[in-house]
């Protein structure tokens, strides 16, 4: 299942070659202390979201309203971290809410990815009239304000019913998302191309007479995409700080779905009434799992440049 | 790029393939000019040359003077800021120049290859070396797997990388220099080209491991009879290794002639001064240099583009491009004082020649009455001398 490999950053790319850059990479990662830190957080949130129930028996649609804002209860409690303003159980819903967030960002940045390498890619090795049309439309979807296009495009389909399944719930926020997700892709893609197409291993692939897919494909692409990949764990936490700007604004994940944006939105309004922990603790996984991301995301990229690593 | 060629042209060609083995390579006149802010600019002017079978050409030239682009040219690698404005390069009978993006890249790699100056930057640094030699042969002539991998090992056992059973699996950044100019080669060699155009293949190798790698495509070329273009700006590998030169200045070919007549009597200021500038071990007294520096090629001097620096320049120069003179049997020089410097003589000072001048801009441009008259200004040369 794909929500296990949440921490796929990780692991570069490629089946552990013995002696390859991506090897490289590993070594290099391997020795930094505050990497294997991350890479545990993330590791633990995957798996929460695989097995939530293995954190928590509770149901996070059992709410009794009589048990409404428990203060947290510690570890043995009934309530550990809690309950929120309707008696949901707070460490409940945060863990039911783990499996849409980290979906929606891998989903997210995944076809992100993949539609901003392939314009990218195809602009900055052509140039002339595709290049025109890719950058124009990557400045088009630069300018217009995410949120904003984002408030629109949700509102308009609001009323739409996508079911229920764990895809259904985040498919409104992912296409909003990864139609304002794919333009930076795009542009260090096409940038990376520029700097790889003059090099003189592309002339020579050419000298041989490959073709331009082959060299796109093979010859490129495999450069180009180092700048990206380190771009990765960086994106991945904007899309979780995305979707919780969304979810606040009610229209991110859909309900009965629960999502830690929608939580950290009932939590702040019960922060200056007596009940800060319904806020406290989905804040602290999102920022624990962003920090995670970016410090991967940091280390990923001194290890993939070969300007910082040597 | 569609290009008509004149009856006249086509006829010129049938007539050399009667009298001399047909080349397996010949450009002629071939100009190739680059865009820029400046307004167009030339960078190949003009140029011919051929290569045959089992021989050596030298394109010796500074830095600027447009050696790499027309082999570039050649290939179909110039960037797109470049066009090719005149000329043809027939290999094997058709010219690559008029040919379709597609048909020209058929071609390539597989009749005429390019080993490139910077191995590193040549060879892809995220492919091992066995992927990168036999890439082409899997793509283009279908090649499995296994059998690309044998041909990996044949191919680095040709070039005599040591332990190359091993070798084929690893990084380019594993290879020593001299290793990497050798897989380099070895990578051009896989579609067994028939011209092999090798672009300052030894530049950035020390100078004991520039002979070893020399050798190894001397020893190949022999082997395969190939044809060989080999671009420098070492004159010292131009002698050890060539049997034809073109001396290139600010985008013209300035002399063509067999290696050893071009060394001991060169027919053109610059490739004597050229030769003059070459450190000699039981010399004494001061290396003597070529002033100045290669004219920039958007502001080429008018006449001569090589008379600022020369030093037997005369106010012809100034002002009348030199045509292409034979001073001797298979040579060209494009001097107007070819035969003078031939002989070793300085040509007769400026007042003396007055009308030879008169006579150089009666004769025209046309390459082939330049041939001609190339002879007589020789001998007019020598009674003034």
């Amino acid at each position: 299942m794909s929500d296990a490999a949440t921490p796929t950053p990780t692991v570069p790319r490629g089946s552990g070659a013995s002696s390859s850059p991506v090897a490289d990479a590993w070594r290099t990662l391997r020795r930094r202390p505050d990497t294997i830190a991350a890479a545990a957080v993330l590791v633990f949130f995957a798996v929460m979201a695989a097995f939530p129930r293995l954190f928590t028996d509770t149901s996070p649609r059992s709410c009794p309203i009589r048990e409404a804002r428990t203060a947290p209860q510690g570890w043995g409690g009934e309530h550990p971290l809690g309950t929120d303003a309707l008696g949901c159980d707070v460490l409940a819903t945060m863990v039911h809410g783990v499996r849409p967030s980290l979906l929606l960002a891998i989903v997210v940045v995944g076809v992100s990815l993949v539609i901003g390498v392939t314009l990218g890619l195809l602009a900055g090795y052509y140039l002339g009239w595709v290049d025109y049309l890719v950058s124009r439309t990557v400045e088009v979807f630069l300018v217009i304000p995410l949120l904003l296009a984002a408030l629109l495009v949700l509102s308009l389909f609001k009323g739409v019913d996508l079911g229920a399944g764990t895809f259904d719930v985040i498919l409104l926020p992912a296409v909003v998302l990864i139609l304002f997700g794919w333009m930076p892709y795009a542009r260090y893609v096409r940038a990376a191309t520029l700097e790889a197409k003059n090099l003189d291993y592309v002339t020579a692939a050419r000298s041989l007479g490959a073709s331009d897919l082959r060299i796109m494909g093979r010859h490129v692409l495999p450069n180009a995409i180092g700048t990206v990949t380190a771009l990765l764990p960086t994106s991945v936490a904007g899309v979780i700080s995305a979707e919780a700007v969304l979810s606040f604004l009610g229209i991110g994940v859909r309900p009965p779905a629960t999502s830690w944006g929608i939580q950290i939105e009932q939590g702040s309004q019960w922060v200056l009434g007596g009940s800060p922990h319904v806020l406290l603790a989905p804040l602290i996984c999102l920022v624990a799992t962003v920090l995670a991301l970016v410090v991967l995301g940091d280390a990923l990229r001194d290890a993939l440049d070969p300007r910082l690593s040597s | 790029m569609s290009r008509t060629r004149s009856a006249a042209e086509e006829k010129t060609v049938n007539k050399d393939e009667s009298c001399a083995p047909p080349p397996l390579l010949e450009v002629t006149d071939l100009s190739v000019e680059f865009r820029t802010p400046a307004g167009q600019v030339r960078a190949v002017d003009g140029l011919s040359y051929r290569v045959e079978a089992g021989r050596t050409l030298a394109i010796v030239g500074e830095s600027g003077s447009g050696k790499s682009v027309s082999s570039l040219a050649v290939l179909g690698l110039l960037p797109d800021t470049a066009t090719v404005t005149a000329g043809t390069a027939r290999l094997d009978g058709v010219d690559l120049l008029a040919l379709s993006r597609k048909e020209h890249r058929a071609r390539c790699g597989d009749q005429v290859a390019m080993v490139f100056q910077d191995a590193l930057a040549a060879l892809n640094p995220v492919h091992t070396v066995g992927y990168q030699l036999t890439e082409a042969l899997r793509a283009r002539r279908g090649m499995s797997r296994a059998d690309a991998r044998k041909r990996a090992v044949e191919l680095l056992d040709l070039v005599k990388v040591p332990n190359a059973k091993a070798r084929v699996k690893e990084y380019p950044h594993e290879f020593s220099g001299g290793m990497r100019q050798r897989v380099m080669i070895a990578s051009a060699l896989s579609l067994d080209p028939a011209v092999l155009i090798a672009d300052e293949p030894t530049t950035a190798l020390d100078v004991t491991v520039q002979a070893q790698v020399l050798r190894l495509l001397a020893e190949i070329q022999a082997e395969r009879q190939m044809g060989l273009v080999l671009i420098t700006h070492d004159l010292g590998v131009v002698a050890g290794v060539a049997d034809d030169v073109t001396v290139m200045y600010a985008g013209r070919a300035v002399e063509q002639a067999p290696v050893v007549p071009a060394y001991t009597a060169p027919a053109h200021p610059y490739t004597r001064a050229l030769l003059r500038s070459i450190p000699s071990a039981s010399g004494t007294g001061r290396l003597s240099v070529i002033p100045g520096r290669p004219p920039s090629l958007a502001a080429r001097p008018s006449g001569c583009p090589f008379h600022p620096r020369c030093d037997a320049a005369r106010d012809v120069c100034r002002t009348e491009v030199p045509p292409a003179a034979v001073p001797a049997k298979g040579r060209m020089s494009a001097c107007h004082f070819a035969s003078d410097i031939m002989a070793g003589q300085e040509p007769a000072p400026d007042g003396a020649d007055e009308h030879s001048t008169g006579r150089t801009t009666a004769a025209g441009n046309a390459a082939a009455t330049a041939f001609d008259r190339g002879d007589d200004r020789g001998d007019s040369g020598g009674d003034h001398g």
